[in-house]
């Protein structure tokens, strides 16, 4: 996780590997991290923008990070 | 008199050394309040049609906006300029730092520059009183060099100045106008309009302090924001990093921009990324006037080959990426380096990039040669490459002088094929930000009148999904999360609206980095005017100025078929995130079609009906604008 995220993820750090139930989406991972769902964020997901609709399988990588603007 | 305006405009005519102060009335304000606004106002009433751009006739404005002046946070901006040398239309932006602020307060809402100096001069402007002096001894000289130069014959401190280097008396078409050193008003070649004047210099004191209306409700929305930000939009990562966190994330997601365009993955990421940059030349951030994100980075280095001064400030996330994953490069501190050349010359740094991987792609491709290239291996990935051109494109020496005026230029002069990889729109070349991802900016990118603008442009990943991103969209009427890459009529609804918010905003002209809401910076408004200014007069506003530029590229040549993306987007990148993703230039031409019919526009020739531009109060520009273009809206409205 990101940025300002970062602090939503286990431990507050930037990474960490996680054993999951089957079938989450990266909306429940999120939910179940205790993000504030409000917060603007993107996630790519193996790799690609990912939709929070989208289920995480094993050995999946999830990035998530606040949106890209301007600058 | 308009509370917390300066009620004058400056005019300087550098032909006959005549200055002058223009005072508008009331409703010429609340019309075009200022920035973005003056700006499109000056170059239809005054600019003589088909003027070169590089001539005595061409006018540059310097317009801060309202807000200008005041302690609000974001406050601090100004709009600066003119025709383009580089696109033929109109060039349009907006930079930070003190110089706006400054103006403001030594007594102007904007200073109108035209005619041509006999030598080179710079304008001292202070409280009210303007001079012009003698440059002689500073043409040739660096940005920074010629601060220092100015502030020991003024014996004045903290001078704020709009300065050329090198590039813009060498009228580049990709220089830039530096305020305060590490600021740029960067798009469009403004520079070299600079240049084409004599004019070496703008240098600006000022002690007047803007009065509002409601001087208590003002101080509240100020006392707000520095109390909120940190909770509010992308602050937060902005206080702490600046721009560029989000390499490694742009890069997974597919909007990172790899080596000109074609390519999708960049594995050194995180080699040019901010946090990096903090944790090695970063040492210290700055704040524009009133702000407390302090988004700016400043960096100092020194190593073998050459330092980087800390008043130079650091690169932004757009030079980060134009002159890292653009070109295939990681070294930070040959970035850094680059940023400061371009910093002292007064280069575009997205021009530049632009420019230089093109011809880095060029050079892969064998339609440039080392006999071209002097010598220089031009390969991507060459960092020591890159800064030796920066140097000749600055000087206008061999392959330098071919690419100092951007790569549609460039790719004229070059043939054999390298117009395929000159990547822009109306000769400007692209913000850093990957339009087969985000193809809302996409459409924007090739229907904004400046050129390929990432300024006022959607950034559709902010509204994919609900959250407070959403919210921004739903106070346009735009309910719905959509994805990133769809170009329904829906989509281009909220490109368009979103497009007219920014240029509302430029022309109050506050900072898109301090997250200031649509209705807050109309609340602001009125808090310092006392006008009953209501939002739909902010949308009114932003329409008009989408208007006037549209008509004022009409008038100059450009056409519908200017509003064109290069044809490498309409296929795939061969890896990374968007493998397999490219834009259906089917749906690029509906939604293009779409997007003049919701702005009242001929949905095939993109002319602004005269009804449109009636309703708009700005009809006066199709008779400034002459004959030809008249006809054209008179074709249109038949």
């Amino acid at each position: 996780m990101y940025g300002p995220l970062q602090r939503f993820n286990k431990g507050g750090q930037p990474r960490a590997e996680l054993d999951l139930e089957d079938n989450l989406t990266v909306r429940d991972l999120l939910v179940n991290l205790g993000m504030d769902m409000d917060e603007p964020w993107n996630a790519a997901l193996d790799g690609t923008l990912a939709a929070p609709s989208d289920r995480l399988s094993d050995g999946s990588l999830l990035l998530v990070f606040p949106p890209i603007e301007g600058g | 008199m308009v509370k917390g305006l300066a009620n004058k405009i400056l005019r300087v005519d550098l032909s006959n050394g005549r200055v002058w102060t223009e005072e508008q009335n009331e409703l010429f304000y609340r019309r075009y309040l200022g920035g973005a606004g003056i700006l499109g106002y000056y170059l239809l009433k005054e600019l003589m049609p088909r003027a070169d751009p590089l001539s005595p006739g061409n006018i540059l404005v310097f317009a801060p906006g309202p807000i200008t002046g005041t302690t609000m946070p974001g406050g601090s901006r100004l709009c600066v300029g003119a025709k383009s040398p580089l696109s033929g239309g109109i060039a349009k932006c907006e930079a930070g730092g003190f110089f706006g602020y400054e103006l403001k307060r030594a007594g102007f809402d904007a200073l109108v520059v035209q005619g041509k100096a006999e030598h080179p001069v710079y304008l001292w402007v202070r409280n009210g009183e303007v001079e012009i002096k003698d440059a002689s001894n500073l043409w040739g000289q660096t940005v920074l060099e010629t601060q220092d130069a100015i502030e020991a014959e003024l014996g004045e401190k903290r001078v704020r100045t709009a300065t050329i280097g090198l590039a813009g008396e060498n009228l580049a078409a990709i220089s830039c106008i530096m305020t305060d050193l590490r600021y740029a008003a960067a798009r469009g070649g403004l520079g070299a309009v600079m240049g084409s004047k004599n004019l070496k210099c703008i240098a600006v004191k000022g002690k007047t302090i803007p009065q509002a209306a409601d001087p208590e409700k003002f101080r509240d929305m100020a006392r707000w924001m520095n109390t909120n930000y940190m909770n509010l939009g992308n602050a937060a990562t902005f206080h702490e990093l600046g721009t560029g966190a989000g390499m490694v994330s742009g890069n997974a997601i597919g909007n990172l921009p790899v080596r000109n365009w074609s390519d999708g993955q960049f594995d050194d990421a995180a080699m040019i990324q901010a946090d990096a940059l903090r944790d090695s030349y970063r040492i210290d951030m700055k704040a524009c006037p009133g702000c407390q994100i302090r988004c700016k980075k400043v960096v100092e280095l020194e190593n073998d080959s050459y330092r980087v001064d800390r008043r130079s400030g650091g690169p932004e996330y757009e030079t980060l990426a134009a002159f890292g994953s653009f070109m295939g490069i990681n070294d930070l501190a040959a970035i850094c380096r680059a940023n400061e050349l371009c910093g002292i010359y007064s280069l575009d740094t997205i021009s530049l990039g632009g420019t230089i991987a093109f011809a880095m792609e060029c050079f892969e491709k064998g339609i440039l040669t080392r006999e071209d290239t002097g010598g220089i291996d031009l390969r991507f990935g060459n960092a020591d490459a890159l800064l030796k051109v920066i140097e000749l494109i600055a000087h206008r020496e061999g392959i330098g002088d071919i690419l100092a005026d951007g790569s549609r230029k460039a790719a004229q002069r070059i043939g054999r094929g390298a117009e395929e990889f000159s990547m822009q729109v109306k000769g400007v070349e692209f913000g850093m930000h990957e339009p087969r991802l985000k193809q809302g900016l996409g459409l924007i990118y090739s229907v904004a009148p400046n050129g390929a603008d990432h300024m006022t442009g959607a950034h559709d990943t902010l509204f994919t999904q609900e959250g407070r991103g959403m919210e921004a969209v739903r106070s346009l009427d735009s309910l719905d999360p959509l994805p990133a890459n769809d170009l329904s009529t829906a989509k281009v609804d909220r490109v368009k609206n979103l497009h007219l918010t920014k240029n509302f905003t430029d022309s109050l002209v506050t900072c898109l980095f301090v997250p200031w809401t649509l209705r807050q910076q109309v609340e602001m408004l009125r808090a310092l005017t006392g006008w009953d200014y209501t939002d739909f007069e902010a949308m009114r506003q932003g329409e008009r100025v989408a208007n006037m530029a549209r008509v004022f590229n009409l008038r100059e040549g450009l056409t519908a078929a200017d509003d064109q993306l290069p044809k490498r987007f309409f296929s795939s990148t061969p890896r990374g995130a968007l493998k397999g993703t490219a834009i259906d230039a089917e749906a690029m031409k509906r939604a293009t079609r779409t997007f003049y019919t919701l702005m009242g526009w001929d949905p095939i020739t993109g002319v602004p009906t005269q009804e449109k531009l009636e309703e708009l109060g700005i009809s006066w520009a199709v008779a400034e604008a002459g004959t030809s273009t008249a006809s054209r809206i008179g074709r249109a409205e038949s």
